[in-house]
């Protein structure tokens, strides 16, 4: 499941790695961990967009002196990674001015894969005290502006967008938009049991007729949204089952979830469809295909204005087809049915029928 | 339509018509000191082919102190007074040097090349008096009041009077130009500041290597006692317990090194030298490796020319100072003037070596390791270019070093690089008097607390502490974690005091720095340095669980650690192992005995590149040679064997090989045997380098060979 991750962390630190990760999952941005020992590869994550990289990754450290040996752990963990779109690297180090020559390093060496198209560090002195993090707000400020300067170094390019989608709803809560009892719904840095907790918190907390769940559903939970159980369904293991198991990373896909469906259901909803249209954005961009086929929804991934935002809401496209944006909802929630038409929409889009 | 009839097309041509005060703004702007400004005039006397110039003072008369500069040059006639010095930007000096056109008396090149050097006068003073003469012409008087000439609005306005009159100062055919100085402009001509003048004035020339025919002096009529005890620079050199010297052509490199006699110590000196040696290049932040390479070739000196060095290191242990007499002497003479100048044609280049200038980041440097590393304040050096080669690095306009650019980045490298050279072989003798001088040192003797206490004040006192906290707390949990986990590991034999004490005294020289409180930026570099050598050792701390592993798994993550950087240099990787062959099972502590490994391919990395520093011409293949292997050889044991075919050992013995900070790279810190061997004690084996005779390997690898040993299963 970690193939599906948009966000990895990797550290050879337990404390320093969890304290990060933590972080952006109590911001909404579950992040995958990887603790790495140099024991074993670290698998392929190609759907990563934001890799969190401590530079000193242990196997020797520092002895050279001159981070060449860890420049290569670096560069060769990103190959088994196997990134397949745009992506960026954030150091989280100590060793913060060895950014620019980890790009050199990387940009001479690395063979098979995308290049990071950009590295940028946030330093462990200026967060970590001790084993602990000082602040996760100025933690997650600290990357919501490096990713800031990335769109400004960018000219708030594809690139830009892509990371900052990643970083969605950092952002939404920092600007003030995201709505508290939706983070604290998530599962952020939350254990084994209390993930289980939450998640069947969730799954028997139903609200009415847009949270039926087809008959025959093999979990405990009879009030997941059918958006999630398609998803689910493309698993092979029952979230039940992946609850049990322990295993990390069906965990790790779970808490997406969870965070996904907190969000769907407390936050406000425009931004489902927004997330939904983002994400299919990004892997029309990731698959080679061109933005300009989607004429409606130029979502600016949260940049724009609200009368931007209404007129494409209230648009046809050819991405929705006879209904506006605006019919997928009632009030502020999501019209299951809706979502499914909008589900045959994307997957005709997947299908190339706009190419 | 418009009201307004339309305006015919029309041109009008109009020249720049600059302020006069333009004159004040380059004397005062472009100048950073009244001393800078007596060594531009003086720097003028050598451009006339002079051969002496004299630098008086006159501050016995309290209501108008002047200075004078006097030169027995050329001199100026009517005609290039008015064509050359009157005009600001002149570049004729510029012409003639291109052309390489030389002085006619002592076939100089001009080092001027902007025109702008005199204007410097006006840092020191209101009233200037210019006196020349020319051979066989007139003596020419220019008389220059700056404040009414600035006061003028442009520059066309403000005519300065020239007047034209049978010699008075530079009588009997003599020749020259004489630049008299009053309404003398702050600072105070102070005791302090006219001896620092003196030994600014005196350092313009080279004292390793004086130009020929060029002497400058100051007088101090009346105040000579003020610089009559300035100490002799030619005494403060002989006492200089290592001297070295080289010289960089074409990528060759020939040096001499010498080790002196301390008086009282039972060391005999000790002489090095080497031709056509190769110089080991560190890498720059501001010129990376010329086409990556880590030794000087003829592409290194490209515009820079052959390059000349000469250094003078001294030792303030003070077991050693104690021997040398008056310490205070010298001890207060390298503070002030310690540190690596540049001349060119044997004229200074400055503000290289000056106080306060650190253009090759000795100090920064030294906070790895404090024992190897040469701070500035144990150096008196000078590197000496030659002007018509070194075309390539052009001085800064306000003579703060030249522009920095690629060249400077070279020259950079190739003072480290000789700078490291001296070092490895400094570090034998320095061995040597620490044994003589220290007494035993017991690991858990060792503390940090005080220093890290006193460098924790210091940041409070200087508000300081929010920046740094960070660093010195993870320094200190480092630190007390090495020490616990190394010394309850029964590990104190392994020279553990070394490295315990190396980091105390890189919290001592970050605290020195703080004090100081000049460079904080350089402070936060040191800090963020101290934090990675003990980043060094963070596996050692959470080193898993020995236990059975196959080594062919420990040789197939080695590889894929270090595949990026085998594949870029074109190193053949002959490692048997990976296919299982002579593949056994060891008990050890994986992560630890990898990062042993990783070590040896990271030396091997880098030698590779000394040996072989080209490429095939198409870039696709290379004669860098790498073997990773099994071996049975060993009676103690099964062992990995890393062999190369490098440049070797260079002879070292395994004693120094696995001592910490021990290195022949220049930018090495010298723990990656030093940690692999600990690796391997700590697994319960041994690291060695065994000959080549002593192991079955093919005889392509005839560099280094070193053997990881394994217990023997019991």
């Amino acid at each position: 499941m970690a193939a599906a991750a948009p966000i990895i962390a990797i550290d050879d630190e337990p404390n320093d790695l969890a304290g990060l990760a933590n972080g952006l999952s109590r911001y909404g941005v579950p992040c995958y961990k990887i603790h790495f020992t140099g024991l074993a590869d670290v698998q392929a994550c190609p759907e990563v967009r934001v890799i969190f990289a401590d530079l000193n990754l242990g196997a020797g450290g520092l002895a050279s002196g001159d981070f060449k040996s860890n420049f290569s752990s670096i560069g060769r963990i990103l190959e088994n990674i196997q990134p397949r779109g745009p992506y960026v690297v954030f150091l989280w180090t100590w060793h913060a001015a060895r950014a620019s020559e980890l790009k050199t390093f990387l940009g001479e060496r690395l063979e098979g894969i995308a290049k990071p198209f950009d590295i940028r560090s946030v330093e462990k002195a200026d967060h970590l005290d001790g084993t602990e993090i000082r602040s996760e707000q100025r933690l997650v400020e600290k990357i919501a502006s490096l990713t800031e300067e990335l769109g400004e170094a960018g000219g708030y390019d594809d690139n830009y967008r892509v990371v900052r989608a990643a970083l969605a709803p950092l952002f939404r809560d920092l600007e003030g938009e995201g709505n508290p009892a939706a983070r604290d719904r998530l599962s952020g840095g939350a254990s084994p049991e209390e993930i289980m907790l939450r998640l069947r918190g969730l799954f028997s907390a139903g609200d009415g007729p847009y949270e039926e769940v087809p008959p025959g559903y093999p979990t405990e939970a009879t009030t997941l949204d059918e958006w999630l159980n398609v998803e689910l369904a493309d698993t092979v293991r029952t979230p039940k089952q992946m609850l049990e198991s322990g295993d990390e990373e069906d965990l790790f896909f779970l808490e997406r979830f969870v965070n996904a469906v907190a969000t769907s259901r407390v936050a406000s909803h425009p931004y489902v469809v927004r997330d939904i249209v983002r994400s299919r954005i990004e892997a029309m961009f990731r698959n080679g295909m061109s933005l300009a086929l989607i004429e409606g929804p130029r979502v600016r991934l949260g940049g724009e204005s609200e009368e931007e935002y209404d007129r494409w809401m209230n648009a046809l496209n050819p991405m929705f087809g006879d209904i506006t944006p605006r019919q997928f909802f009632d009030g502020s929630k999501v019209k299951v049915e809706r979502l499914r038409v909008l589900a045959s929409r994307l997957d005709a889009i997947d299908d190339g029928a706009f190419s | 339509m418009s009201e307004l009839a339309a305006a015919p097309p029309r041109e009008i041509r109009q020249p720049f018509r600059p302020r006069a005060r333009l004159l004040q703004l380059l004397g005062d702007e472009l100048i950073g000191s009244p001393r800078l400004a007596v060594f531009e005039l003086v720097k003028n006397a050598y451009d006339a082919d002079a051969t002496e110039v004299t630098v008086r003072l006159d501050l016995a008369s309290q209501d108008d102190p002047s200075i004078t500069v006097t030169d027995d040059g050329e001199g100026m006639t009517l005609e290039r007074l008015c064509a050359v010095w009157l005009v600001p930007g002149d570049d004729h000096r510029r012409k003639q040097r291109e052309n390489s056109q030389r002085s006619p008396r002592h076939h100089r090149l001009p080092l001027g090349e902007k025109g702008l050097g005199r204007f410097a006068v006006h840092k020191l003073g209101n009233r200037i008096s210019l006196t020349t003469r020319a051979h066989d012409s007139d003596e020419c008087v220019v008389d220059i009041n700056w404040s009414e000439l600035i006061h003028k609005p442009y520059l066309d306005e403000a005519p300065v009077r020239i007047r034209v009159r049978p010699a008075e100062v530079f009588t009997e055919g003599k020749t020259g130009t004489r630049i008299q100085v009053r309404e003398l402009r702050p600072p105070p001509w102070s005791r302090g500041e006219v001896r620092r003048l003196c030994n600014q004035i005196t350092s313009i020339c080279s004292p390793f290597k004086e130009p020929a025919e060029f002497r400058a002096t100051l007088d101090v009529p009346g105040h000579e006692i003020w610089i009559e005890d300035l100490p002799d620079f030619e005494a403060i050199l002989d006492r200089a317990i290592w001297k070295f010297e080289f010289w960089l052509e074409d990528g060759k490199f020939d040096w001499t090194y010498e080790f002196r006699r301390i008086p009282g110590f039972n060391i005999e000196g000790r002489p090095v030298s080497k031709d056509g040696d190769k110089l080991k290049l560190p890498s720059s932040s501001r010129s990376d490796r010329v086409n990556g390479r880590v030794v000087a070739d003829a592409a290194t000196t490209r515009g820079i020319g052959p390059v000349l060095g000469e250094f003078h290191v001294y030792d303030r242990d003070r077991a050693v100072l104690q021997r040398l007499g008056d310490t205070r002497l010298l001890t207060s003479y390298l503070d002030e003037y310690g540190g690596i100048r540049v001349y060119r044609d044997g004229i200074r280049v400055y503000n290289y070596g000056e106080q306060g200038d650190d253009w090759l980041g000795l100090d920064l440097r030294r906070v790895n390791i404090p024992t190897r590393r040469i701070s500035r304040n144990i150096i008196l050096g000078a590197v000496h270019l030659s002007l018509q080669s070194s075309g390539e690095l052009v001085e800064k306009t306000n003579r703060e070093g030249f522009v920095e650019n690629d060249a400077c980045g070279r020259l950079q490298q190739i003072v480290l690089g000789a700078l490291g050279a001296l070092e490895v072989e400094r570090q034998f003798d320095k061995e040597r008097i620490r044994k003589l001088t220290s007494r035993p040192s017991d690991p858990t003797a060792v503390r940090v607390e005080r220093p890290i206490r006193e460098l924790r004040r210091e940041l409070d006192r200087r508000g300081v502490s929010e920046t740094f906290e960070p660093y010195v707390k993870k320094i200190e949990q480092d630190y007390m974690n090495m020490q616990e986990t190394l010394l309850a590991a029964g590990m104190s034999g392994l020279n553990l005091a070394v490295v315990f004490h190396e980091v105390e005294r890189g919290v001592r020289v970050l605290h020195r720095t703080i004090v100081d409180g000049r460079d904080m930026e350089g402070a936060a570099s040191q800090a963020q340095q101290l934090v990675g050598v003990l980043d060094g050792f963070s596996t050692l701390l959470r080193r898993d669980q020995r236990k059975r592993h196959r080594v062919q798994e420990l040789a197939a993550r080695a590889r894929e650690f270090n595949l990026l950087r085998l594949r870029y240099h074109k190193v053949h990787l002959a490692c048997p192992l990976l296919g299982g062959d002579g593949d056994f099972d060891a008990t050890f502590a994986l992560g630890l005995v990898l990062g042993a490994l990783n070590n040896l391919i990271d030396n091997a990395l880098y030698w590779l590149r000394v040996r072989w520093p080209e490429l095939s011409p198409d870039g696709e293949t290379s004669e860098r040679r790498l073997y990773i292997g099994a071996s049975e050889d060993f009676a103690e044991g099964p062992a990995i064997v890393v062999a190369d075919n490098g440049p070797g050992l260079e002879g070292d013995v395994a004693e120094h090989l696995v001592r910490p900070f021990f290195t022949r790279k220049p930018d090495g810190m010298g723990l990656g045997l030093y940690y692999a061997n600990l690796a391997m004690e700590l697994s319960g084996g041994q690291l060695v380098f065994p000959q080549r005779d002593e192991i079955d390997i093919s005889a392509e690898f005839d560099g280094a060979v070193v053997a990881m040993i394994f217990k023997r299963r019991a």
